[in-house]
């Protein structure tokens, strides 16, 4: 049953990742598309919202896992990682663990500016601009990171 | 007009000292057994708690002392901080980890 609930949430992790990187797409096109009216302008805030929590659950999910991860055992996916492979585990997996606590900070970062702007999107381009650059870097930064996490858990999976 | 950019300032200053601040106990981790918060999550659960309560509370801070100013700075400005906050505090974890890699 544990095995079950933890296999789920490892499942979510992954499944929040990637919808977070999805929901950073459909910003950036919406704004890309230049046609910020009424409607846009509030699915663009509910994307953004969309976004924080997607951001927090990763790392939530991530997070409970990380404790089976790290068991103090021979066979625990951190003790098996190692011996296989050093790398996997010192440098990948440790730089989704650290990295990967930014997401949060510049996912509401990201929020708030679209949901404090608003209206202000459609008529300034140096706002758009503004986005769109951090959208684009967080998309490549999440990309990035689920790929560190990505390597070492296909050594030794957790769950 | 664009809205006035002191709160801007406050949600992004507190987003970069944030983020920094993970780079700096992530740097710093072996030696900070405070970070130990919740011992089977490692360092990483301290790195975790003080970077986000320093994070809201900057955030609470400045937003109190900054929302009546006009304007402070520029969005570009601040946006930069906050990218260049990212990429110090990525370099300062690699650091770290490459160089615990290298000489373990």
């Amino acid at each position: 049953m544990v095995e079950l609930f933890l296999e789920s949430i490892m499942f979510l992790h992954g499944l929040f990742a990637t919808f977070s990187i999805v929901v950073a797409v459909i910003i950036a096109s919406i704004i890309l598309k230049g046609s910020l009216q009424g409607n846009a302008i509030r699915g663009l805030k509910m994307f953004a919202l969309l976004l924080v929590i997607l951001a927090f659950a990763v790392n939530l999910t991530g997070a409970y896992g990380y404790l089976f991860y790290r068991l103090p055992t021979a066979d625990s996916p951190k003790s098996l990682i190692l011996e296989v492979d050093p790398f996997a585990h010192e440098i990948l997996f440790e730089t989704m663990e650290y990295l990967g606590l930014i997401g949060p900070i510049w996912s509401v970062a990201i929020a708030w500016m679209i949901s404090y702007y608003g209206k202000q999107l459609a008529t300034v381009m140096e706002l758009r601009r503004t986005l769109l650059l951090h959208l684009i870097l967080f998309v490549a930064w999440m990309i990035a990171i689920s790929y560190t996490g990505l390597i070492p858990t296909m050594i030794a999976p957790v769950g | 007009m664009m809205k006035d950019s002191g709160v801007t300032a406050s949600a992004f200053i507190s987003a970069s000292i944030g983020i920094l601040l993970i780079g700096i106990l992530a740097f710093l981790r072996k030696g900070l057994p405070f970070l130990e918060v919740y011992p089977p999550a490692g360092t990483f659960s301290g790195i975790w708690l003080y970077s986000y309560l320093i994070w809201g509370g900057v955030w609470a801070f400045s937003y109190s002392i900054l929302k009546r100013y006009q304007s402070v700075w520029t969005l570009k400005g601040w946006s930069i901080l906050l990218l260049i906050s990212i990429l110090v505090s990525t370099i300062l974890i690699e650091a770290s980890l490459v160089s615990s890699y290298l000489w373990s």
